[in-house]
């Protein structure tokens, strides 16, 4: 225990009387992570240039172009479709956008096609996303417009409807009248029929010609009478019924329409144009970019600063003088394991109480009621990382092949993270070997405490993983120190 | 043969397929000093080495007390002092710092510590430079520093690997009336040099190390007389130019480079 301590003093002491490397070791990984975490603490891309082309820009196209510029995008109008493709491949804009000729909402074939550059897989699909929204944007406003209008006649309609309806009730009623006028009329042919009868019996019995000839010409002008009205009266009834018909198909057409109207319940232009809406809630409530950002930052210091300080330290005892001394005692090598280890803890704590401290201060990060947690998983990846960088130090020797190495490690622990791209874009089985990456684990399981205030508990199976990494990377230490001390 | 506290027996080191010591017949006396005297290149350091367990030997056995020492390292550990040539210490711990360090590491009490550390620094002339950082000492006091760290855990035997290698003739002579008052306690003391007067002066007995091998060794008066030499300088030259002609004198510093270079290429390609 002793020489432990002294171990741990004499590397702390020969740390911080350099100047230089107490700086680079404490606070440069800091001062890293709030640049970073400053830069990037927006939540959408800005300055993004986009090339246009259309063969003939219409107030349509004008229009998109116009809404395309602003905060985010930068727009450029192109020569020609080549050149705008051309220029995607040349990286001076980030993707291109050809308009239709006289573009029109009437042509239903006509589309907007984007240009993109894939191979930018990190800004690929979020540029589409955002494109697509600005271009949606316009859409959706002609859309609204459209169906405001079909809107507004159909509201006209279901107004006007019913009037329609109650007139031609009416004239329906009036053409029953007619036809009940018509039956009395008919009715009154059959008098016409018993006075031309008495006539009969009257010129029968009467001699005077006079009286005789004026029976006659009245029964005439009856005859004559009844004829026209037998023919007005079936004229009227046929042409009354046809009419009766049509008007009562009529209503009904008019019944039903305004039955189909009445079902219709969207009343807003927006339920058309998106009968289907979406509303994004985030899980992790009160969350900023910067929270958000947080945990992973946070992983990357402990993983950055573990890694190349105990690998650095490791290198640095193998090439000291002092080294073969250190041989001289017997003092067991755990005990000099140990010493770089705790060396290693104490400068990560104090980076980790500046960086904690300071994120309280300047963003109000709560984080009190889960120190415990952190404090552990922290404790555990800190102490992989530390073991892995000083099993990098023992196996290498020149300073070159371990910077190489420490970088290649740090790097594929990055890569096989969620840190750059999500492992779920992670093919095949290497998926499953990035589940138990311990920076995968470490930024996982910040994110779980501070986000999502995760208990204790159900943070333990992650837990174990980095227990397990924690003590390969001591064996691993302790057989790589083993070969190569005799070796200084 | 009594007094003979340490033993190499048929001993044989190679670094990947160069041969570096070829069959090392050596007895070290008790309380005496023994001196390895050899051409730059010859495997005297890898010897000393040997002898503390640094190095393995493929062949034959290293003894100490009649025991071999590679079941006994950490014992062996206590036993040995080792001053190397280039200084082991931290560059960045001041003299009592890195005395005070190296004793913790040989389990000494603190208190004990603190008492031989200022023994240490009367003893090596280091009192006046207690506070100094060890990288702005003067290449004789870092010599000294070396030696009192040598000697934090009172070893019974201390290895000197050119102890008075890169020092001024005032700084030689003070190094080997240090090294004489290191003896007079009664520490047995291994060192090698390659200036053969100093070895006249101080030892007790003289190892001659020439093509890889041990070819003589006794007191240095009989060593001389043997040789028929007024100093040991002259015994050097009459075995050199006696075994070999002149063209071969040539080849042999030829190869002594070679092989110091090769052994410097072959532990950085182990390392690598």
């Amino acid at each position: 225990m002793k020489s432990l301590i002294s171990i741990v003093g004499k590397n702390m002491k020969i740390i911080s009387r350099s100047k230089l490397s107490t700086f680079f070791v404490l606070l440069a990984p800091l001062l890293i992570v709030f640049l970073v975490g400053t830069a990037f603490n927006s939540n959408s891309l800005s300055n993004i240039k986009l090339g246009v082309y259309s063969a003939e820009y219409n107030e349509l196209s004008n229009s998109i172009v116009t809404n395309l510029g602003g905060k985010q995008f930068v727009v450029q109008k192109m020569n020609s479709e080549q050149e705008c493709i051309n220029s995607v491949k040349a990286m001076t804009i980030h993707a291109c956008i050809i308009f239709p000729k006289n573009m029109s909402i009437e042509k239903n074939n006509e589309s907007i096609v984007l240009h993109i550059d894939n191979s930018r897989i990190n800004i690929a699909y979020i540029l589409i996303n955002d494109i697509n929204s600005k271009i949606s944007e316009k859409g959706s406003e002609l859309g609204m417009s459209m169906a405001s209008d079909l809107l507004k006649a159909l509201q006209q309609a279901k107004s006007s409807l019913p009037s329609q309806e109650e007139q031609i009730n009416s004239a329906l009623s009036d053409i029953s009248e007619i036809q009940s006028e018509t039956s009395a009329i008919a009715s009154q042919i059959s008098s016409i029929d018993s006075a031309i009868t008495s006539i009969n019996s009257g010129l029968s019995s009467t001699n005077d010609s006079s009286v005789e000839s004026d029976l006659t010409s009245i029964k005439t002008k009856l005859e004559s009478l009844k004829l026209g009205l037998s023919g007005g009266t079936s004229a009227i009834e046929s042409k009354s019924q046809s009419g009766e018909t049509s008007l009562t198909k009529v209503s009904e057409e008019i019944g039903k329409l305004i039955q189909n109207i009445s079902k219709i319940t969207i009343s807003t232009p927006e339920n058309i144009v998106m009968p289907i809406k979406t509303e994004i809630n985030s899980i992790s409530k009160d969350s900023t970019n910067w929270k958000n950002l947080f945990p992973t930052l946070t992983a990357l210091i402990v993983l950055l600063s573990s890694i190349i300080l105990s690998a650095s330290l490791v290198l640095d005892e193998r090439r000291a003088k002092a080294n073969f001394r250190n041989f001289m005692t017997p003092t067991s090598d755990l005990s000099f394991i140990l010493g770089t280890y705790v060396t290693c803890m104490i400068i990560l704590f104090a980076q980790m109480v500046l960086l904690f401290l300071g994120t309280i201060l300047l963003t109000n990060l709560e984080v009190y009621s889960v120190l415990p947690q952190i404090a552990l998983i922290l404790f555990l990846s800190s102490s992989a990382f530390i073991f892995l960088g000083m099993f990098i130090g023992y196996v290498f020797k020149s300073d070159e092949t371990t910077i190489l190495a420490t970088i290649s490690v740090a790097s594929l622990l990055i890569f096989f993270s969620n840190t750059i791209l999500p492992t779920e874009s992670i093919a095949g089985d290497f998926k499953y070997v990035a589940m138990y990456n311990p920076l995968f684990i470490t930024d996982l399981l910040i994110k779980k405490t501070i986000l999502f205030n995760a208990a204790i508990q159900s943070l333990i199976p992650e837990m174990l993983v980095l227990l397990g990494g924690m003590l390969l990377f001591l064996v691993l230490t302790l057989f790589g120190r083993k070969i190569t001390k005799r070796k200084a | 043969m009594d007094d003979e506290l340490i033993q190499l027996r048929g001993v044989d080191k190679r670094f990947g397929r160069k041969v570096v010591l070829d069959c090392i017949n050596l007895s070290i006396p008790e309380q005496k000093i023994t001196g390895i005297i050899g051409a730059s290149g010859e495997g005297k350091t890898t010897i000393l080495k040997m002898i503390i367990g640094f190095y393995k030997p493929n062949k034959g056995d290293v003894l100490y007390s009649k025991r071999t020492i590679k079941n006994d390292l950490k014992n062996i550990k206590k036993i040995f002092g080792f001053a190397t040539e280039d200084g082991s210490f931290h560059e960045r711990l001041t003299v009592y710092e890195n005395l005070i360090h190296f004793g913790r590491l040989h389990h000494i009490k603190k208190s004990e510590i603190k008492k031989r550390a200022e023994k240490l620094m009367d003893l090596v002339g280091l009192r006046e430079a207690k506070d100094r950082l060890a990288r702005d000492l003067s290449m004789g006091m870092k010599k000294r520093l070396d030696v009192a760290i040598s000697l934090i855990h009172n070893p019974k035997v201390l290895i000197m690997d050119e102890p008075t290698a890169d020092l001024d003739p005032l700084l030689r002579d003070n190094m080997l009336k240090l090294i004489k008052r290191i003896n007079s306690n009664g520490t047995t003391i291994i060192l090698t040099t390659q200036l053969l007067g100093e070895m006249d002066r101080i030892c007790d007995k003289i190892a001659i190390l020439f093509e890889r091998k041990i070819i003589d060794e006794g007191e240095p008066n009989k060593i001389k007389s043997k040789y028929n030499a007024q100093d040991l300088d002259g015994v050097f030259n009459r075995i050199f130019s006696k075994k070999t002609k002149p063209e071969d004198k040539i080849k042999t510093m030829e190869r002594q480079i070679e092989q110091e270079l090769k052994e410097e290429e072959i532990e950085n390609e182990e390392l690598d």
